[in-house]
């Protein structure tokens, strides 16, 4: 690089992003302000038409960026005042929101400015150049079944299988669990370590176990890691099923980079999170994760700031040795360690082809639990490694990881958001000092400005509104968490997050009291809004945006209630759409028939046969004969019917399949069909980013699921209030009746008794 | 010869108008600020008039001529409306519904009026039933005509040997009547630089003593006599007669008008007072010196003696110490980021009682180039207390300039001690210039109602003279010309300290030219209650860069002064006619593209310039100006930011009279624009806005951009635009630079999804 050229440069690039600053701080009037703020809105609608271009995108970030910083000017210059006590500190409070969200923006343009897409290094052709490399899958308490398809397809990987060693590490069967002062308990342990240690022994995996549980997922690795001896190390969660390209596409990248510690992949999941199960919405909308997996991870690998993620990444094990292995104040310890060694001068890389599909929490619990420990562990990491102070990290990084960090106090801003409006409509507080004009000309265009960026950033991504869904969902149990970590940083502990669990009815998630309990003051908010419309004439227009922000909050939490009606979940494996072409050969009816899978899971498939079809009773078999993409060539596989349903109108026969696996290989080879070729994954992701919305429709088809599901969730709440009003009906009429008849039987033993007296 | 003679016609004619102050007879109306009737409602009601009697005019006879009419639904036998002198009843009429029609005259005793303000007051007492009444009931009112009601007061002018202490009652502006004094120097023919800036200092002396009262200004040069008796034994009196006089020069040149004993005393900068010897009631100011530095010097001293010392009736000056004054100083000037006390302003704790209480009011000065944002307020923070037990409806409001702006509550019935009440006040509503702040108390009490007994002693509330002004940061930016504030402030020539940077330009130096000037000078000072004793006034052509006022009849004016005026003069005058009908030249009927793009232009026009209305020129021969005046402001030619006003007529004596008329008869107060015509004849002033703009200040760099690009929004856009394409570009390439280093080897995956 000609450094004298950077030396020059960078003074330059300084005194023009201070010139920025000070324009963007000048004051004019209001109406200027707003004819301005006009102009660059509509110089950003012509500049996004050429923002495939690097340049156009930044001067498309830049004039967002630009209303951001007039905003900002204006709202600490003009806004802010002292009426009261109690409305200074909520004015406080939310200003320091507004803060937040401006600088994880700020910090968000930064981090996506240039996003790395890197394509999979190959392999050298000589593979005796190959590195050795140990699978690890880290297990506490999932069943086998689930364990077997993991092991399974890690072992179907292509690599050379003496250079590749897959092994449990079964947390659930270590010797201090078997020797449970709890005779139940020390029983299952011990029942565990036995079967999955024949589970590994039959299928050529290898089985480890450790004295006691220290350090929870870490502490299971690092204890395994003294035991094995690869050059390379792939981290699978115990739901996480490898494609078999996986160590192809990944492992070029460490022999040609020798300082490299860190291959990560996207993490892919084949079942909705509770948001999308319950808003239905898991086939059409991208899943939350893809913001992250997709866009973000590319720019922070751009700034070599890729973080681990926990799984699915291959690491370098002579660097973890460097550091004792997975390294772990926090709990989030695998974005530590990533830290840790990149603070050391060590390079990451993302290879964004998802190659693993893994399970996503069933229940709206188990998905808090989980995002409550990586806000924990992320905060834990701000607290206590400060990446902004961190030795050895480039300022890009420092950045970056502080972006990461920094992101998981949104729950502080949404909460905050959230109760804003009340403290006004309801209260009355002073919270925002600004007349309509005012905000028109300077809120407004810094909002739609913020959204059109994100919409231009994430659009293929995240549709609109579904970060505050999502943000909303987490915020309640979130900010107690951050909060305890914030008191004592080293306090909070590694809880395993359920996954497979079944849900067999309908149901209201237990977590929901605190949505009630908003959703009752923002209807307060808005009654107590429109008494204040027509009480307060001179307030009007401070009336009318206050409550178009609890009327936009309103929405979101319609569709957070929608979210926390749990949708039944029968299947125990997901079924993910296939569109294959195979053939379908039944055993009661010899020849082969083509047919189209419409569906595939480990469990079974959907198949549609055209033609009239006769099908025997539920247990007959079939053979189908379809392409394994994974594998490489054509694959029969053995099928009993489940169930058959004839269109007569179209003349199709659809047909629920189950796959019969009798032996181990043919296991192997139904794993490989279903979830061994990741070109299905990036077809999937590709057909729901196609299927993108403008901002406008997004919030209207939030809107209409959320409204749905939330009718549904009211009348639930209905029906249980129901029930237990008539339980309690019952329960008073049942006294009421032994209270007569006792009284009944007093009367009448006094009546006997006097009459024998008498 | 014949000058002379024209000129004593003049001035016997002028004089024929000027009040001897002798008998006065004005209407009430002369004596408030508008000319409405007086309205006294409910059952009982007072209005007060403030009547100046000045000491050296004592009131000898007073007579009330009043008329009124009161309401046909009074009870005769229970109602009367009773006027009242400082307190003291001097009449009581019935007011009787059968005849409604009030004509009276009061004879007010003169013993009850003293020197100064007196307060004349109606007070009524009215009711419509025996039984129970509502108070506030709409037929309970009287109302006195204050235009055909009179008063005459025989007030002449006392005989006395004044002494130095006692200038403020020769020059007092409670003396009736229109005020002029003479301007008397030893010289003949055309005056010289020294005369004119001796003249220029005295008049504004005098001027400064007069407050707000315009004093017009005639020039005479001494003529000789050969009397032996008296103070003035050489000086021929008798057209000073009827008038105050300043005598003006060297001992040497005023060796022959001055008695021998008088001119030994005149050893440095000398000021005397004394009777003229033909009109004891009226007096002249000697000022003299050995040479012109002590003339100069003796003025200076005469136009800052506002301290009742010495008191003697000649005082030798040796030496005047002027401090520096900060720029835009002027009585009672509230600066940017300062912070004021009432008190500091001249305002005093008072305390005000009863439903109706007055004003209580605070004069201040806002330096006239304010540039005042939109958002910048002026914060009053006021500590007051009110009254226990009055009504919800209670308030003290606040005017600006007669203006209603904003209004506190008084509505905590347990009555209310506030220590720092803030109420703030937009900037931009104050005008340039001297404002007045009113606060008026409007407090109900508690109880009313019919055959109820209201108290009004609750209704109390003192305003304390520790409340604060702060005023806000604001620049000195200003667009000119912009003859309105020369008229509320004096600006721009009353900017720096003692207008350093003035200099007034009268080419013909002749007397009324000179007489012209002096009185606009005078008028200036009076705005802003300092005089322009470092502002040059001279004949001589202009060599020096500088705000510039020239007064010249038109014949006398240099071609080459006006050639960026407004309005071109001369042998071919063009001069600029408004077009009737409204700005804009509006297309009839424009077609729907037509329409978009007028419509495109408009959205971005943003802050438009004020399209001046275009107007038509004419252009004539000869002069054209007759019997009017014209006044012109424009951008100096000889230096940048800086402005010169032209005052010129057909002829010096138009000129000054014409001078007489602006300072004197309302019209001052409406110049305004760049281009201003008018006559000595009831409110005929017509003003323009015709030349080019410019803009007036020294604002620092932030305040300068704010400035364009609020006048100009879309250049700024075109700039951010070019700004935030450099630095993309610059980034990019920094981007690029990172990626070629960091990310040599990587190759990159195309087409991905963003």
């Amino acid at each position: 690089m000609n450094t004298f050229h950077a030396k020059q440069l960078l003074p330059i690039w300084l005194v023009l992003l201070l010139a920025f600053v000070y324009v963007a701080q000048i004051e004019i009037s209001a109406l200027a302000q707003l004819w301005l703020a006009v102009g660059v809105f509509m110089l950003m609608l012509l500049v996004r038409t050429q923002a495939k271009k690097p340049v156009w995108r930044l001067v498309l970030l830049s004039l967002a960026a630009f209303l951001t910083l007039r905003y900002v000017f204006w709202r600490v210059n003009s806004t802010i005042s002292y009426h009261d006590f109690l409305s200074f500190l909520a004015a406080l409070a939310l200003f320091l929101a507004e803060i937040y969200g401006i600088t994880v923006y700020a910090l968000g343009m930064f981090v996506n400015v240039h996003p790395l897409r890197r394509q999979p290094v190959p392999l050298p052709r000589d593979s005796s150049r190959w590195p050795t490399v140990d699978v690890l899958v880290p297990s506490y308490n999932e069943p086998q079944d689930m364990l077997e398809i993991t092991l399974l397809a890690a072992l179907a990987m292509r690599y050379p299988r003496d250079k590749l060693r897959v092994c449990l590490l079964d947390d659930g069967g270590t010797v201090q669990k078997r020797a449970d002062s709890n005779p139940a308990k020390a029983a299952e342990a011990r029942q565990r370590h036995d079967e999955l240690q024949a589970l590994c022994a039959r299928i050529g995996a290898s089985y480890l176990t450790r004295e006691r549980n220290l350090h929870a997922k870490a502490g299971n690795i690092n204890s395994a890691l003294e035991h094995l001896d690869g050059e390379l190390v792939l981290i699978l969660d115990a739901d996480h099923v490898p494609t078999v390209d996986l160590l192809e596409n990944t492992v070029g990248s460490f022999v040609e980079d020798e300082k490299m510690f860190l291959v990560q992949t996207p993490h892919f999941f084949i079942n909705p999170d509770p948001v999308e199960r319950n808003l239905r919405l898991f086939s059409e909308m991208p899943s939350e994760n893809e913001m992250f997996y997709r866009v973000i991870q590319h720019g922070l690998d751009f700034w070599n700031s890729a973080f681990f993620c926990g799984s699915a990444a291959v690491l370098r094990r002579k660097f973890l040795n460097e550091i004792g292995g997975i390294s772990g104040q926090s709990i989030t310890e695998d974005a530590e360690t990533a830290l840790t060694l990149h603070a050391l001068g060590y390079r990451s890389a993302y290879i964004g082809r998802p190659m693993i599909a893994g399970l996503q929490p069933e229940t709206y619990t188990g998905f808090v639990v989980q995002r409550v420990r990586w806000a924990q562990g992320m905060v834990q990491i701000l607290l206590l490694k400060n990446p902004l102070l961190q030795k050895g990290l480039a300022p890009w990084q420092r950045l970056s990881y502080f972006s990461s960090a920094f992101f998981w106090f949104f729950a502080y801003a949404r909460v905050t958001f959230v109760l804003a409006p009340a403290m006004y409509l309801i209260l009355g507080l002073q919270i925002y000092d600004a007349t309509l004009l005012g905000f028109l000309a300077y809120a407004l265009p810094h909002v739609v400005a913020a959204m059109y960026v994100s919409d231009f950033l994430f659009g293929k991504v995240r549709w609109a509104f579904i970060s505050e869904l999502y943000e909303l969902m987490q915020a309640f149990y979130s900010l107690p968490g951050i909060a305890r970590v914030i008191k004592s940083p080293t306090s909070p502990s590694f809880m395993v997050t359920p996954k497979g669990e079944q849900l067999d009815s309908d149901f209201i998630s237990k977590l929901s009291g605190p949505f009630y309990a908003i959703l009752i003051i923002t209807i307060a908010s808005l009654l107590f809004g429109v008494y204040r419309y027509f009480a307060y004439p001179l307030d009007r227009d401070v009336v009318m945006i206050t409550m178009g922000w609890e009327l936009f909050n309103f929405s979101i939490l319609i569709g957070a209630l929608g979210a926390l009606y749990e949708r039944r979940q029968r299947r125990a494996h997901p079924r993910m759409p296939a569109q294959m072409t195979a053939e379908i050969c039944f055993d009661a009816a010899p020849g082969w028939l083509p047919c189209r899978v419409d569906d595939l899971s480990v469990g079974g498939l959907n198949i549609r046969v055209p033609g009239a079809t006769q099908v025997g009773a539920a247990a007959s078999g079939a053979s189908l004969r379809i392409h394994n993409a994974a594998l490489g060539r054509m694959s029969e596989l053995p099928l009993s019917t489940r169930s058959s349903v004839h269109d007569a109108e179209e003349n199709i026969t659809y047909l629920g399949m189950a796959f019969v696996t009798p032996d181990d290989q043919v296991k192997s080879e139904v794993i490989s069909l279903v979830l061994g070729d990741s070109q299905r994954w990036v077809n999937f992701l590709q057909g729901r980013s196609d299927n993108r919305r403008t901002i406008l429709h997004a919030y209207f088809l939030l809107l209409k699921v959320g409204l749905r599901n939330a009718i549904g969730h009211g009348g639930e709440i209905t029906r249980i209030g129901l029930t237990y009003l008539l339980r309690l009906v019952q329960q008073i009429v049942l006294w009421l009746f032994w209270r007569v008849v006792v009284t009944w039987v007093k009367i009448r033993n006094w009546a006997l008794f006097r009459d024998a007296q008498s | 010869m014949k000058k002379w003679i024209l000129l004593v016609c003049l001035w016997g004619a002028m004089s024929a108008t000027a009040v001897v102050a002798e008998t006065l007879a004005m209407p009430l109306a002369e004596y408030m600020s508008d000319s409405r009737p007086i309205d006294l409602r409910t059952s009982s009601s007072q209005y007060t008039l403030s009547i100046p009697v000045a000491r050296r005019a004592p009131v000898v006879k007073a007579r009330l001529h009043l008329r009124a009419i009161n309401s046909i639904s009074l009870l005769g036998n229970r109602s009367q409306l009773a006027v009242l002198l400082n307190g003291q009843v001097v009449a009581q009429i019935p007011l009787n519904p059968k005849q409604p029609e009030i004509d009276a005259d009061i004879d007010l005793p003169v013993s009850v009026l003293r020197p100064g303000y007196n307060k004349l007051m109606f007070s009524v007492a009215q009711h419509y039933s025996d039984k129970c009444e509502d108070p506030g009931s709409p037929e309970l009112w009287v109302q006195v005509d204050s235009v055909r009601s009179v008063l005459s007061m025989d007030a002449p002018l006392r005989q006395w040997q004044p002494r130095l202490s006692e200038l403020t009652e020769v020059f007092d502006p409670k003396l009736p009547g229109k005020r002029h004094i003479n301007i008397i120097t030893a010289g003949g023919g055309k005056l010289t630089d020294n005369e004119l800036g001796w003249g220029a200092l005295a008049v504004q002396g005098a001027a400064l003593r007069q407050e707000y009262v315009p004093l017009g200004v005639h020039y005479l040069p001494a003529l000789r006599s050969n009397g032996t008796r008296g103070f003035f034994p050489g000086l021929d009196q008798h057209l000073l007669a009827g008038s105050d006089n300043i005598l003006i020069g060297t001992r040497d040149q005023l060796a022959h008008f001055l008695p021998t004993a008088t001119s030994r005393q005149i050893n440095d900068g000398f000021i005397a007072i004394y009777p003229l010897d033909n009109d004891p009631a009226h007096f002249m100011v000697v000022i003299s010196g050995l040479n012109e530095a002590q003339v100069s010097m003796a003025v200076h001293a005469f136009a800052m003696l506002n301290f009742p010392y010495p008191d003697t009736a000649f005082a030798q000056v040796s030496k005047v110490e002027q401090p520096r004054t900060p720029d835009y100083s002027a009585h009672n000037t509230i600066y940017p980021n300062g912070h004021y006390t009432f008190h500091d302003l001249g305002f005093h704790t008072r305390t005000v009682q009863g439903m109706f209480s007055e004003a209580q009011d605070l004069s201040i000065n806002i330096p006239p180039a304010l540039f005042g944002k939109q958002t910048d307020t002026v914060a009053l923070h006021l500590r007051f207390a009110y009254g226990a037990s009055m009504r919800q409806d209670s308030v003290l409001n606040i005017f600006l300039n007669g203006r209603f702006e904003n209004v506190i509550a008084l509505q905590n019935s347990d009555g209310g001690y506030f220590r720092d009440y803030t109420v703030t006040l937009p900037l931009r509503s104050f005008q340039p210039g001297q404002n007045t702040l009113s606060f008026i108390p409007r407090m109900m009490p508690l109880v009313t109602g019919e055959c109820q007994t209201i108290q009004t002693n609750n209704l109390t509330l003192t305003l304390f003279d520790n409340s604060r002004i702060d005023m806000p940061n604001a620049a000195y930016l200003v667009n000119m010309p912009d003859l309105s504030l020369l008229a509320h402030a004096g600006f721009p020539y009353t900017v720096k300290s003692g207008s350093e940077n003035v200099t007034v330009y009268l080419p013909g130096a002749d007397g009324n030219s000179a007489a012209a000037a002096w009185m606009l000078m005078g008028k200036l000072a009076q705005t802003t209650r300092l005089p322009m004793f470092a502002a040059q006034v001279t004949s001589l052509p202009p060599k020096h860069a500088g705000e510039w006022l020239i007064l010249s009849p038109l014949a006398s004016l240099p071609a080459d002064i006006l050639k960026d005026a407004p309005v071109q003069l001369g042998e071919h005058a063009r001069l600029p006619y408004p077009l009737a009908g409204g700005p804009g030249n509006q297309e009839p009927d424009l077609g729907w593209q037509a329409q978009a793009w007028q419509f495109l232009s408009d959205l971005f026009v943003l802050v438009p310039d004020a399209e001046p209305n275009q107007p038509v020129y004419i252009t004539g021969q000869g002069d054209g100006l007759g019997r009017n005046a014209m006044a012109l402001q424009f951008k100096a030619p000889w230096g940048s930011q800086q402005t010169a006003t032209v005052f010129t007529a057909g002829s010096a004596d138009i000129l000054a009279g014409s001078m007489d008329d602006l300072i004197r008869n309302g019209k001052w107060e409406r110049l305004e624009g760049d281009y201003v015509i008018w006559r000595n004849e009831k409110d005929y002033i017509y003003t323009q806005s015709a030349g080019s703009d410019y803009v007036f200040g020294e604002v620092g760099f932030s305040s300068r951009m704010a400035y364009y690009f609020n006048r100009h929004p879309l250049f700024w856009l075109g700039g951010i635009l070019l700004l935030v394409i450099a630095l993309a570009l610059l980034t990019l390439r920094l981007i690029m630079r990172y990626k070629r280093r960091y990310h040599p080897k990587v190759k990159e995956v195309e087409g991905h999804a963003d």
